[in-house]
């Protein structure tokens, strides 16, 4: 089956349901990305990820992550909406984007120092009421397309990422 | 009416629109019916909480004018009604003619749609469409639809629920007789039957709620029960040892 970008599979309504229901059946901020990582875990293959919020409109700072190393997750702990990363890049354009390994890479030489042991890369932006609030990288440790990981589900994901960053404590103060 | 795989693709991707969107509940119901669910050409929506008390209070409506909602208002939880059925039961469909509200059109639709939190109903979503839902045929898509709308819910209503609600440093101390006629508020009764119940002058009732509300810093009587309950301030066997002297 061939499906385009923007496509949706209809078996993928399953998943985005059970997304929603993790974002329904946990409140805090760790158990809910747990409760993300284990249905996407568990539909296509082990993931990683970082969720950041924004701060003051310019700084992203690491709300959340899971399956990252400590030492990913110390050195983009705190970064600028600015910097030439994945995450800033993807919530300035406002777009959710797909990367091999390898294309990962080519666009953002400095993070191979990282030595990531993920395949693929998906990023995307978390807005509310269209204005950035954060955004989030997910890996996965085989290389995914649209037919195997339908943009439906990463945006369901955003929903999900949302719920998350809206219920921080001081969500309006500090985001 | 069985969903074109377009049809649910525009389904979701609005639902996950809306979702992100600042509005008010009122608000998100209105374009939950013309804009997501548009394509089931949907009336109005009715969003119905369920309280600490087990009344089922209306919490917010779009497309029905008031006269209409008065068959599903103040209900309770014991009651066997179709949104309580929902509570009980979770999704389900009926046709106009057996939902028990006379004002829907013969050839409508009433969906129910359960609102889980922490893996519990907290609230029921009615909605009035004008083409046949066929929930059986597409049960995974209506599931997913209604976690959606429950999440989208669930951020712009807090239920009642001891994370919601910041206990005060210090607990309000109420005599027997206070903690007496807030028991009695508990299982419904009016200030009236509470002065009969008790022996006492109806607005010394009236007095006595003005302090307990004082105390618990609100200023109706759900949101007092809620907040006593959630404050152990009500014992179960309270009311009806009161009711039983």
């Amino acid at each position: 089956m061939s499906v385009k970008i923007g496509g949706f599979i209809p078996n993928s309504v399953g998943v985005i349901g059970e997304i929603f229901a993790a974002s329904l059946d946990h409140l805090g901020t760790s158990d809910t990305v747990r409760a993300l990582s284990h249905v996407l875990s568990e539909h296509y293959g082990t993931s990683s990820l970082l969720l950041y919020g924004l701060k003051n409109d310019t700084s992203l700072q690491l709300v959340e992550s899971f399956g990252f190393s400590e030492s990913v997750q110390n050195q983009f702990r705190s970064v600028s909406l600015f910097d030439k990363l994945p995450v800033s890049d993807s919530i300035r354009e406002g777009k959710i984007a797909r990367f091999s390994a390898e294309g990962l890479l080519e666009r953002y030489p400095t993070l191979s120092d990282l030595r990531l042991p993920h395949a693929s890369f998906y990023v995307a932006p978390c807005t509310s009421s269209g204005s950035p609030i954060g955004g989030f990288i997910v890996g996965f440790f085989d290389s995914k397309d649209d037919e195997n990981l339908p943009l439906m589900v990463l945006q369901s994901l955003q929903v999900a990422a949302f719920h998350v960053l809206t219920r921080q404590p001081g969500y309006l103060e500090v985001f | 009416m069985l969903l074109t795989v377009a049809e649910e693709n525009h389904v979701l991707t609005r639902l996950f629109h809306l979702s992100t969107i600042e509005m008010s509940l009122g608000k998100f119901l209105g374009a939950l019916c013309v804009d997501a669910l548009g394509v089931f050409e949907t009336r109005s929506a009715l969003i119905f909480g369920l309280e600490t008390d087990f009344s089922i209070p209306l919490l917010s409506q779009f497309g029905l004018k008031a006269l209409e909602q008065a068959p599903y208002q103040d209900q309770h939880y014991a009651q066997d009604s179709p949104v309580t059925r929902c509570f009980k039961n979770g999704l389900m469909a009926l046709a106009a003619e057996d939902s028990g509200w006379p004002g829907i059109d013969k050839n409508h639709w009433v969906v129910f749609l359960p609102v889980h939190r922490r893996q519990s109903v907290v609230a029921a979503l009615v909605i009035v469409v004008a083409r046949d839902p066929e929930i059986s045929a597409q049960e995974l898509l209506w599931t997913t639809i209604a976690r959606g709308v429950a999440l989208a819910i669930v951020s712009r209503w807090q239920p009642a629920d001891k994370n919601t609600y910041a206990a005060p440093a210090k607990l309000p101390e109420f005599s027997t007789r206070e903690l007496d006629i807030l028991l009695l508020v508990a299982v419904g009764m009016s200030n009236h039957q509470i002065a009969k119940q008790l022996h006492l002058g109806f607005s010394t009732v009236g007095h006595e709620l003005m302090v307990i509300f004082k105390g618990l810093e609100v200023s109706t009587r759900n949101e007092a029960v809620r907040r006593a309950s959630l404050l152990g301030l009500l014992t179960p066997e309270g009311p009806t040892n009161i009711l039983e002297a």
